[in-house]
């Protein structure tokens, strides 16, 4: 955040507006994915929260160590700077990959390894940079993987 | 001729829609019949005719969930009637390379 220093963090409202887009965002996925499994039953469906669980550990697993780290002593920059910017990405991008390998999904382990790629990366920029490298790394990511499966849908 | 190969229970129009639309889901899962009616646009008359055509031929299987008016039934594509589409479709692109 510009005129902090030392660096303490992204300031609450930002924190907050970017909370409430991923909030809106999986409310939004959630929604879509029960209206177009309505009316089917069976084993998928029976896993389905199951396949959720994996996912959700890796975003919560980043809080516990951002909690760890400040116990330790790291500073708010590391803390409260890179580690919510880069670690959803490694950690939910890493539990991606493994599932779309388990189902031999080929272009969702592209786009789940090129995220924690991403997360990695982005981490260079250091805490007052990573969210935007990160951002703007993310969108070009997002709209490549669109055009790619356009792409790939007319060969 | 490859044409022959063309299986005609599931080349009829409707019949090939249903097929196709279990074909989309996962092994193992069923689809209500209320669903199946939204997706494909026949009437339930229709539709039920249909369906027992390719039940005898043993390409799908039928669940009758319930009792009364809080019954429901969910139909899923057999493993026969997966291979059938299977081989439908490869005969139809072969019939089309042809061109």
């Amino acid at each position: 955040m510009r005129g902090q220093n030392p660096y303490s963090g992204p300031s609450g409202t930002a924190l907050l507006e970017l909370y409430a887009f991923v909030g809106v965002a999986a409310v939004a996925v959630g929604l879509d994915g029960r209206r177009a499994r309505a009316g089917v039953s069976g084993r998928s469906s029976q896993q389905g929260w199951m396949r959720a669980i994996p996912f959700m550990a890796a975003f919560l697993v980043v809080y516990v160590l951002m909690g760890a780290l400040r116990f330790d002593g790291f500073s708010t920059a590391i803390v409260y700077g890179i580690i919510p910017a880069a670690g959803p990405l490694i950690t939910v991008g890493a539990a991606a990959a493994g599932y779309a390998a388990a189902r031999n999904d080929w272009q969702m382990l592209g786009f789940a390894i090129a995220v924690v790629a991403v997360g990695a990366g982005s981490a260079f920029a250091g805490p007052s940079g990573v969210w935007g490298v990160a951002g703007v790394c993310l969108c070009a990511l997002v709209v490549c993987s669109a055009i790619a499966k356009v792409w790939l849908r007319r060969a | 001729m490859t044409a022959d190969l063309l299986d005609p229970l599931i080349h009829v129009p409707a019949r090939l829609r249903i097929v196709a639309t279990l074909a989309a889901l996962p092994d193992g899962d069923a689809l209500s019949f209320t669903r199946l009616q939204k997706l494909i646009g026949l009437t339930p008359g229709n539709l039920i005719t249909h369906l027992r055509k390719l039940e005898h031929a043993g390409y799908l299987s039928t669940e009758k969930n319930g009792s009364g008016v809080a019954s429901h039934t969910s139909v899923a594509l057999s493993n026969r009637g997966r291979a059938a589409l299977d081989a439908y479709t490869a005969a139809l692109r072969d019939l089309i390379a042809g061109l």
